[in-house]
């Protein structure tokens, strides 16, 4: 042991320490990437540990792909969903490089290889547990049949995989005993057939995932005798109804979700087909349905262990919700979002029942008062999240309510709502509050919101889109306030300014920063944030007039982290463009009437930016590029999306339409 | 020695000598004296060769600390912000003999802190920090930065 001279530091101390202890502090550095990327440079050892402790890569270039896994010889879980090139011989090599360590591999969206990769893939990796081919289009069923060979397989994602059928998916049953998790969401040609010989071989079976197929009752039979089967999803649904539903003679006592969202044929009757025996449900998903009547909260009354269950879009009649009110089980978890139908009296009567709520969601139930906050906050002060956009006939004081009883609060969605100061002054004690949602709030000033900012610390998310009434101070009082910041929204207000931008800069943390059509926001504050908050990974500056491409510069410099940008109607040209396209780092740009741009820039900034996967532009750049441009970008992976908005000469035109209700915002 | 558990002390010697003694319930928030004293090995003093006296006075100070019914939550979480406060080598030790002794909560605090002194810097400031001198040729690190901006994430 060597001998520590206590006064002054060693000579270097991570010798002493063991690998086992090393591996502890990186692991606690496993979400920050930067961190460890900056550890490996350090010194010829950190690189080595770092090495052989990363277990997780994404990579970002096919052809950078197989020095990367020389470097890191323990990798256990590959996503290559970022290489959309990657071919046979390729796949064949990782297969080479990983072998007996690959538990996991993300293939989603990559689309060049084959049955052939595929093979290899699982011939060399006989420890693959999991398999995402999800948005492989025209994967064949011959792929599926290479997929059956993978004996240890336990997790299988095929979502959108619309060519492959029955004989592929009974390849992956008849080979993959083992099989846990299937995901065959969107797989339009697999049928009773295939999905019953899944759950007739595959006994393993905890989640399945059948949304959009057209599939029957016919195939619920032998799924609902699975024994270990904990989720159940059949979104969407059209051939499940209650004709056939009622012919179904097992019940499912392990059963723990049910998903039955836009099944329009399934009623109570149906439903009561599914849940009777279901003794372990915990959840319950059917929203997008029929109306909501009390026979169907009858089915669930005596349930004891259902903890959640969402409701949204459907009408729902008050007698249906005083029966929730009876239910043996307490409720967790309760989403009515824009249900029609819900009243102060059926919403007291319920919540009365329900004290241990933690998350609640009455988004739109425009008829409920006063009252009915009163009684939710009353009955359930253990509640940490509470979702009440546009409950328009709430008045102010309400508000106050919510801070006064309900001090757990993480999450808090009061969008479009009268509150005002002395309603913020009164949240503000929920220290807790990572999510604040503050947007079209018009009574709300500076005033309310540092009162916001010295209450709630760890704040994390806040949106302030149209609340016109906030200023510079406020928001100097937040970035001081809560430096936890990590998204911001502050759009569309006139009095907001380059101070904003310079406090906001201080928020080491900020990962998105949404300030569109701020016409007092220059390319002075964007270059503070820039240089400040490296973190940044997705900024929207679209109608921000008044940057140009000196605000470009600094983000091209400093911004390693920014994946996506907004930078319509910016006065940017092709140099500005340019600059921040050369780096690299761009995934996903919308460019739509930037004051500067010019074909020839385009084609620059396009060819530079090797990663773009997404790109949003007008349509009138389309005949002045060569095709051939468009051909190689989508050949590397990219999606063109052609857009044919005019150009708007005034910043809001939307403006006017706000007390309609919000309008979605358009790209 | 009384054979009811509150009153039994556990004896430590420290590399260099030094002997302590604690109640058997603080002592045994250390995983590795716990399996000791279970195994009926805590008659005697422990010899401890891997951890000298100053920092094993921290940790059984840490320990003490933990287990004192009269510290409310907010003094504990102020006592252990404050305890952290310390020079590298005394931090590397702590960090040692936390380990060794597996104390959970404290071998977790440390190594955190010790994350939190490599999140959000450059390499140029993490070998500033820790004293540790760059044995990259400038090409090598080059080559390195060029494939951790491009290659993986």
């Amino acid at each position: 042991m060597k001998r520590q001279n206590t006064n002054t530091m060693i000579a270097n101390p991570f010798d002493l320490l063991t690998e086992e202890i090393v591996f502890a502090i990186l692991d606690r550095l496993n979400d920050d990437a930067l961190a460890k990327k900056s550890f490996s440079l350090v010194c010829k050892a950190f690189y080595t540990i770092e090495s052989r402790h990363r277990r997780n890569l994404r990579a970002l270039r096919c052809d950078l792909i197989l020095r990367a896994l020389k470097r890191y010889r323990s990798i256990s879980h590959l996503d290559l969903s970022r290489c959309p090139r990657l071919d046979d011989a390729t796949l064949t090599h990782v297969a080479l490089a990983t072998a007996g360590r690959l538990r996991s591999i993300d293939l989603s969206r990559s689309r060049v290889f084959t049955q052939v990769g595929l093979a290899s893939l699982v011939g060399n990796c006989a420890g693959l547990v999991e398999i995402d081919l999800s948005n492989r289009t025209e994967l064949s069923d011959s792929a599926l049949k290479a997929v059956g060979e993978a004996k240890s397989l336990e997790r299988l994602w095929l979502a959108r995989c619309k060519m492959v059928t029955d004989m592929g998916i009974g390849c992956v049953a008849v080979g993959c005993r083992k099989l846990r998790l299937v995901c065959l969401k969107w797989c339009l040609r697999v049928s009773d057939w295939g999905v019953g010989l899944i759950a007739m071989k595959c006994k393993e079976i905890r989640s399945l995932d059948l949304s959009y197929l057209p599939i029957t009752e016919k195939c619920l039979s032998p799924i609902l005798q699975l024994e270990h089967l904990e989720d159940l999803v059949l979104e969407g649904c059209p051939g499940i109804d209650d004709d056939g539903l009622a012919t179904l003679k097992h019940s499912c006592k392990s059963l723990k979700l049910l998903n039955m969202s836009n099944c329009p044929n399934v009623s109570h009757v149906g439903l009561s087909s599914l849940t009777n025996g279901a003794d372990g449900l915990q959840q319950l998903i059917l929203t997008y349905g029929p109306a909501v009547t009390t026979d169907l909260a009858k089915c669930m009354q005596s349930i004891s262990g259902l903890q959640s269950i969402k409701l949204d879009g459907c009408s729902v009649t008050t007698s249906a919700i005083k029966g929730i009110g009876n239910w043996l089980a307490s409720l967790k978890e309760l989403s009515l979002s824009k249900c029609s139908g819900i009243t102060d009296e059926c919403l007291s009567f319920l919540v009365q029942t329900h004290k241990e709520l933690r998350k609640l969601d009455i988004t739109c139930c425009r008829k409920i008062t006063y009252a009915s906050i009163d009684s939710i906050t009353n009955s359930c002060t253990f509640l940490t999240s509470l979702k009440m956009e546009s409950c328009s006939l709430v008045s102010k004081d309400a508000f106050e309510l919510i801070g006064q009883r309900c001090r757990l609060l993480k999450e808090l969605d009061v969008t479009d709502n009268d509150i005002d100061n002395e309603g913020l002054k009164s949240i503000s004690r929920c220290s807790k509050l990572l999510t604040l949602k503050l947007a079209i709030c018009l009574n709300i000033t500076d005033h309310g919101l540092t009162h916001v900012a010295n209450g709630c610390s760890m704040l994390k998310e806040l949106d302030l889109y149209r609340s016109s009434g906030i200023t510079d101070a406020g928001i100097a009082a937040i970035a001081h306030g809560c430096p936890a910041l990590e998204m911001i929204n502050i759009a569309y207000n006139e009095k907001i300014t380059d101070n904003s931008l310079i406090s906001l800069s201080k928020c080491l943390m900020l990962k998105a920063l949404e300030i569109r059509g701020c016409p007092s926001v220059s390319s002075k504050g964007l270059s503070a944030v820039a240089m400040g908050c490296r973190q940044l990974m997705v900024l929207d500056i679209k109608k921000c007039v008044n940057i140009n491409d000196n605000g470009m510069i600094p983000l091209a410099q400093f911004s390693q982290n920014l994946k996506q940008i907004n930078l319509s109607y910016c006065a940017i040209t092709d140099a500005g463009l340019l600059a921040l396209a050369s780096t690299n780092r761009l995934q996903n740009m919308t460019i739509l009437h930037l004051a500067g741009l010019t074909p020839n820039g385009l084609a620059a900034a396009l060819l530079s930016c090797q990663g773009l996967t997404k790109v949003k532009l007008h349509k009138s750049f389309k005949p002045l590029l060569p095709q051939s441009i468009f051909e190689f970008m989508e050949a590397r992976g990219c999606i063109f999306h052609w857009r044919d908005k005019a150009f708007q000469v005034e910043i809001d035109p939307k403006g006017w339409e706000l007390h309609a209700g919000r309008s979605p915002e358009a790209p | 020695m009384s054979s009811s558990k509150s009153n039994k002390i556990v004896k430590l010697e420290s590399s260099d000598n030094k002997t302590f003694e604690v109640e058997e319930a603080v002592a045994v928030q250390s995983e590795t004296l716990k399996n000791m004293v279970d195994d009926g090995c805590a008659n005697d003093t422990i010899p401890l060769p891997n951890v000298n006296g100053k920092i094993l006075e921290m940790v059984l100070g840490w320990c003490k600390k933990h287990v004192d019914e009269t510290v409310t939550g907010d003094e504990l979480n102020k006592y252990e912000a404050d305890f952290l406060d310390l020079d590298q080598a005394d931090l590397y030790g702590l960090l040692m003999a936390a380990n060794f002794l597996n104390v959970k909560g404290l071998l977790d605090r440390v190594l955190q802190r010790v994350a939190d002194m490599i999140k959000g810097k450059k390499p140029e400031e993490i070998r500033r920090i820790f004293n540790i001198k760059n044995d990259f040729t400038p090409e090598e690190e080059e080559e390195i930065r060029l494939e951790n901006a491009w290659a993986f994430d």
